[in-house]
């Protein structure tokens, strides 16, 4: 009785109930379901978040946030296109665009971690000045059909399997298993949980949190490409909505604002349970409308479970 | 913000209560009727922020950030719901149409300015009245300050905070009657980035996301500055997309300097 007790306790655990609920109801209710084809298309809804996730559930757990992942997408699926659309050779290309990425997270880290202004400022200011640059150098019009190889970079199979699936699930798993086993990805849960703490324990925090924001805005711009790959185009709408996406999903996954808490498998979870929604929303016909509020409320029921829960455990 | 509060949602609050609004004009509701209805559901989302933030004890961001979905998501379905209603097909994201006597409220000029000016103008030197000399919201810079210190001083901390997200909500439900009223139209789209520029106009005039700083004054003239800068470009020719790097550089620089002048002047100021 115990054990079944502890095992309901693991966040993980729950998220990955509610999945296959989800999962046997559509099953049994769609005959779509359960067809290859809309596996398929469930995993590539869900790609794109996922390659930035795990980075961003680490950075969560540091204490830190981002808002400005999906500028940096928009505007990396532009630089690439345009590099290449001038001749750039295509790995050339690709290495260059991730370096921006590297240069605009070093910079947002340097700002919050080394001038100590809130990340939440400091990644909106971000999110602004680099969706103003994804408009400037697009000049105005979405930018597409190019040579052949650049499209292979996302739709290259192996097993049938397009590359950029491959990409996202591989790239998730890799950060679970550094955030279990590398000790320098495990410093941030104690940086996250007591930020004095941690550097008195001699972890450089500072080095660490602008490593996390690198990290973060790399990722962001290895999903544009591949986004950008995907499609043989860059468009100037960009990506609004993508960081609150993730964010949701990083927060259904358990991770807290304040840090110290988060795993990427809950992430994963999350992020599960945000594409099956909406993939239910096609299924039953019903209008796509209804995924944002269906995600806001699944988002308030469960901070508001969570906390009255925290409560209660306290209490006892 | 002075008080430590948060709130992401109030673009989507702005677009749901604009597209309920106009749906209760189009089906006959009689305009005080409907502009009654609309103030008490921006009320409702604010109790229903506030209670959840501040008795049930949830991260402002977190919640805030489900508002968002929720009430654009609900934007869009009244949107569509009132294009099958009445004209008959459906994703037709805006309602217009409305009756001559609401579009005068806040439609027209007075000696050459736009009415929507003069709800305006009190409204900031009400609330900046409020802030500086009421004793109610004053207590909003001692709970940003320190929220336990204020609960033992005897703070009823719980009821500021679900006030001040009314207050919020309602405010943005005004803001949307009086758009609506202005455009002789409610889009379902509208308002998106409304929450992210508000809370940069605030950041710029002086508050911090702490809590325990701010004023009215302030925020105001930051949101001046920005529009300005909008207004600026579109005078200068310049191509709009520069808009948001103005907006994210002043964001940026304003909180450097805030942090420059804390750095060095403060030192100064504690040995003088």
């Amino acid at each position: 009785m115990n054990f079944i007790k502890k095992i309901f306790r693991i966040r993980e655990f729950n998220l990955f109930l509610i999945v296959l609920i989800i999962i046997i109801t559509l099953t049994i209710r769609s005959p779509f379901f359960a067809t290859k084809a809309n596996m398929f298309g469930i995993l590539s809804s869900m790609s794109t978040e996922t390659i930035i996730a795990g980075a961003m559930t680490i950075l969560f757990i540091s204490g830190g946030f981002d808002l400005s992942v999906g500028s940096t997408l928009g505007l990396c699926a532009m630089i690439v296109v345009v590099l290449i659309k001038a001749g750039t050779p295509i790995p050339l290309a690709v290495v260059l665009t991730i370096l921006i990425g590297i240069i605009i997270g070093s910079i947002m880290g340097f700002v919050i971690s080394y001038i100590k202004i809130n990340p939440f400022i400091v990644t909106l200011s971000g999110f602004l000045i680099i969706r103003s640059l994804h408009l400037i150098i697009s000049g105005g019009t979405s930018i597409g059909n190019l040579q052949k190889p650049f499209s292979l970079i996302a739709r290259f199979k192996i097993l049938n399997v397009p590359m950029y699936i491959i990409f996202a699930f591989f790239s998730i798993l890799v950060f679970d298993a550094l955030l279990r086993n590398n000790v320098f990805f495990r410093n941030n849960y104690n940086l996250g949980g007591d930020e004095n703490s941690a550097s008195l324990l001699g972890i450089n925090v500072r080095k660490l949190k602008l490593f996390n924001y690198a990290l973060t805005s790399a990722m962001a711009s290895i999903a544009g490409i591949f986004l950008a790959s995907k499609f043989n185009n860059a468009n100037i709408e960009g990506s609004p909505d993508t960081a609150f996406q993730v964010i949701t999903a990083v927060i259904l996954g358990g991770a807290s604002l304040k840090g110290g808490r988060g795993s990427v498998t809950g992430t994963l979870f999350g992020l599960c349970i945000m594409a099956l929604i909406q993939n239910a929303l096609v299924l039953f016909n019903l209008n796509i409308l209804w995924n944002k509020i269906a995600i806001g409320l699944v988002l308030i029921i469960v901070v508001v479970l969570d906390s009255t829960m925290n409560r209660k455990r306290l209490n006892n | 913000m002075v008080s430590g509060g948060f709130d992401l949602s109030l673009g989507s609050v702005y677009g749901a209560t604009g597209m309920f609004l106009a749906l209760l004009l189009v089906l006959n509701v009689p305009i005080i009727v409907a502009v009654i209805l609309t103030i008490f559901s921006g009320i409702a989302i604010g109790l229903f922020n506030g209670v959840l933030i501040a008795k049930v004890n949830i991260n402002p961001f977190i919640l805030t950030l489900g508002g968002f979905f929720l009430f654009r998501g609900i934007a869009f379905i009244i949107g569509q719901i009132s294009s099958i209603q009445l004209v008959g097909k459906a994703n037709i994201s805006s309602i217009s149409g409305l009756p001559d006597a609401f579009n005068r409220i806040a439609g027209g000029t007075f000696f050459g300015v736009e009415y929507i000016v003069f709800y305006m103008i009190p409204i900031v030197i009400i609330f900046h009245i409020l802030l500086t000399n009421n004793v109610l919201f004053r207590q909003n810079f001692n709970i940003g300050s320190n929220e336990i210190a204020s609960r033992l001083t005897g703070i009823k901390v719980d009821r500021i905070k679900i006030l001040n997200y009314t207050l919020v909500s309602t405010l943005v439900a005004i803001a949307a009657i009086l758009r609506t009223s202005r455009m002789k139209a409610a889009s379902a789209g509208s308002g998106e980035d409304m929450a992210l520029e508000v809370i940069a106009a605030v950041i710029i005039g002086g508050g911090t996301l702490a809590g325990g700083k701010g004023s009215v004054l302030g925020s105001f003239l930051g949101v001046v500055l920005i529009k300005i800068i909008q207004n600026g470009l579109v005078l200068l020719g310049m191509s709009t997309y520069y808009e948001k790097l103005y907006i994210g550089a002043f964001l940026m620089a304003a909180v450097l300097i805030d942090r420059y002048v804390k750095k060095t002047q403060l030192p100064k100021a504690l040995n003088s």
